[in-house]
């Protein structure tokens, strides 16, 4: 009943004509980010969170969340259609999607990848809301070794099953901590790594620092090119079949829950999520050999898995205060900046923002399915921008929008070394995506090991001797050593996905 | 290939000297014991896990292993659908032209200060337009004059930016 009564008093958060208004420019922001290949919700999410500073905590996260889960609607059209996954979680529905368009049923393939998406980021939403509050209650419990551990386990995720490289990817986690530690120690106050710059003994901001990665290195990396997209042929037309849906329907179900179950673990999300559930729609199908030749299931599967991973990834940001992807390290960046700490005292303390975020969900997710539908053609055309002019509205839109954050050009500065950096980055194939969420858990995980470590009075015992965080410790192990034990073709298969994270 | 060359002339050498550069400073802040950390002794582990996972990329480099987007599309047994054209990175710009672009956010942020939001974008928005996206001249000043207005009313007037 808390669930129910949480989301009504959600909807009432929700439901005013303000924020609605932001759902809505959110969940339309990322579909058109989730159509543009390069420019992916990250990035997006990263230029606007200085202008969410303007706007109240409540609407910024609704904002920001919106572009989160409208992305994975719009990657899904330009999969299909052009075979061109617009951010990585959907690159799996390339696989059928587009054969499938050039049979001449893109229409469908959309229609339900729309309804997929829908089902399972509705069905997440209620899982989210449901059990949301049960982790909250619990994690009043975690103490530092527990949130230690937790943290830790987000990053061996990452580092480990969800990279196709995994030393690169530690090596840019590594960064993201060492960034982390800049600033005044945050037990004795001494100053570290800030090379005596007065600026720096605040520590470095999550802003400068996403804004380069993301923002900067990807305009770098366009400068000279001119080209857009010719728009897409007919689509025929929109609605699937009663078939098509009866033939997806039990791909769907298992879509939304296995993407809800990988979302709510820290460090799995929504692209991995996408490729278990192929997987497991070619494993159970009567014919596999159908698949990547247009079968509908490997459409709705994965897009109903994603959509519902992305909505769970929320969890562990909400409940615990740790985020699991670079999405929400930095919607976790925006909560802060407006003195939100988010954890297991978010659901007490600020009701409105938890539950207004969660029955925001819902509402864009109904948005997303109207306008999806009717609007695809439209949406279309945006491809049609030449990624020069974009690329320069990008920059400029950075720099001042870092600039505006605190009226600093300090910030600028160390916007666009982060910028060369991150261009630089990635030409050898370092992802930002781990440095910005290891940025973020960074602090959590040396405040949290340190004053472990003075509770056991020096020793590891304190882990081995509460059972939740020798359970979380055994799960890290396992998830480390996951890369030995997996079979080549699997890990293989994780790497192909994995290739184009953000 | 140019990535992996890069990776080994410039990225290699710059994260195993940051790493050890990270170990010597943190040596110089208190290291503490295990009871009691000092401020060094948290950078210091750290520092050394980037050397190991510098070390790593060194091996995998190497052996050609794990890193390349190349063994993405050869390794993927019958269950991997090939992705190649769908992961495929676009060639990347010349280097001259990556420079002359940063070099002109940094210039515009210099003019930002010194000439004011008005002149600092609409310049910056010509140049990058006209030179670096290869627009024409009169789709360059066009855009630039209406994008620079709009942003004007968007940062300046409506949400208070100090940028006269």
């Amino acid at each position: 009943m808390e669930a129910l009564e949480g989301i009504v008093e959600g909807l009432r958060v929700a439901a005013t004509p303000l924020n609605l208004m932001y759902v809505t420019i959110g969940v339309l922001c990322g579909m058109v980010v989730g159509i543009l290949p390069g420019l992916g919700p990250v990035a997006t999410i990263a230029l606007l969170l200085p202008l969410t500073y303007y706007i109240p905590a409540d609407s910024a996260i609704i904002l920001l969340a919106g572009i989160f889960y409208g992305a994975m609607y719009g990657g899904t059209i330009t999969s299909v259609l052009l075979r061109l996954p617009g951010e990585a979680a959907s690159v799996v529905t390339t696989f059928d999607g587009y054969p499938m368009a050039q049979q001449g049923r893109a229409g469908a393939a959309l229609g339900i990848a729309a309804i997929g998406s829908f089902i399972g980021g509705t069905a997440s939403v209620l899982g989210l809301a449901l059990l949301a509050p049960v982790i909250a209650r619990y994690a009043l419990d975690f103490g530092p070794p527990e949130y230690s551990v937790l943290a830790l386990l987000g990053l061996t995720l990452i580092v480990s099953i969800a990279s196709r490289s995994p030393a690169k990817t530690a090596v840019s986690a590594c960064v993201g901590l060492l960034l982390a530690v800049v600033g005044q120690d945050l037990f004795t106050s001494e100053p570290r790594y800030t090379g005596g710059v007065i600026d720096l003994y605040g520590g470095i901001e999550l802003v400068p620092i996403a804004m380069g990665l993301f923002g900067i290195a990807e305009v770098l990396d366009n400068v000279g090119k001119r080209h857009g997209h010719s728009s897409a042929g007919k689509m025929g037309r929109v609605l699937p079949t009663a078939a098509d849906f009866i033939q997806s329907r039990a791909a769907i179900l298992r879509g939304s829950v296995l993407g809800f179950s990988l979302g709510i673990l820290p460090g799995a999300g929504a692209t991995i999520a996408s490729l278990a559930s192929y997987g497991v729609e070619k494993r159970t199908a009567k014919d596999p050999s159908r698949f990547g030749k247009g079968a509908i299931e490997g459409v709705a599967g994965p897009e109903s898995a994603n959509n519902a991973a992305a909505t769970g990834s929320f969890a562990p940001l909400l409940t615990l205060g740790i985020p699991g992807s670079a999405s929400t390290a930095i919607i976790y960046g925006a909560l802060l900046l407006h003195n939100v700490q988010p954890g297991p005292l978010l659901i007490r303390d600020h009701p409105n923002i938890f539950w207004g975020v969660i029955a925001s969900m819902l509402i864009g997710n109904i948005v997303l399915l109207v306008l999806n539908m009717p609007l695809i053609g439209i949406f279309v055309q945006v491809l049609r921008v030449r990624l020069g002019i974009l690329s320069a509205l990008i920059a400029v839109v950075t720099v001042i929008g870092t600039y505006g954050l605190n009226n600093s050009f300090f910030d600028v500065w160390l916007m666009l070394a982060f910028g060369a950096i991150g261009y630089l980055m990635k030409r050898v194939g370092l992802e930002p995506g781990p440095l910005v969420l290891a940025f973020v858990l960074g602090p959590i995980l040396e405040r949290s090991f340190r004053q472990s470590m003075l509770m056991s009075d020096g020793g590891l015992g304190i882990y081995l001797d509460r059972p939740l965080a020798l359970g979380l410790l055994i799960a890290t192990v396992a998830v480390a050593a996951a890369p030995l034990i997996l079979p080549k073709r699997q890990r293989a298969a994780i790497r192909v996905v994995a290739a184009g994270e953000e | 290939m140019k990535g992996r060359s890069l990776e080994r002339v410039v990225a290699l050498p710059l994260l195993l000297g940051a790493g050890v550069s990270a170990v010597y400073s943190s040596t110089r802040l208190t290291l503490g014991s295990s009871e009691s950390f000092g401020p060094g002794m948290w950078p210091f582990l750290i520092s050394l896990a980037l050397g190991v996972g510098s070390l790593g990329m060194l091996l995998e480099a190497r052996g050609g292993g794990a890193g390349g987007d190349v063994d993405a599309r050869t390794q993927g047994g019958d269950d991997v659908v090939r992705s190649d054209d769908v992961v495929a990175d676009d060639p990347s710009p010349p280097w001259q032209l990556v420079v002359v672009g940063l070099v002109a956010l940094l210039v515009f942020a210099f003019a930002l200060d010194l000439l004011g939001f008005l002149v600092a974008v609409g310049a910056v928005l010509v140049f990058w337009l006209r030179f670096l996206g290869r627009e024409g001249w009169p789709t360059s000043v066009i855009i630039s004059v209406v994008a620079t207005v709009a942003l004007h009313l968007v940062f300046v007037r409506l949400l208070g930016v100090p940028l006269g």
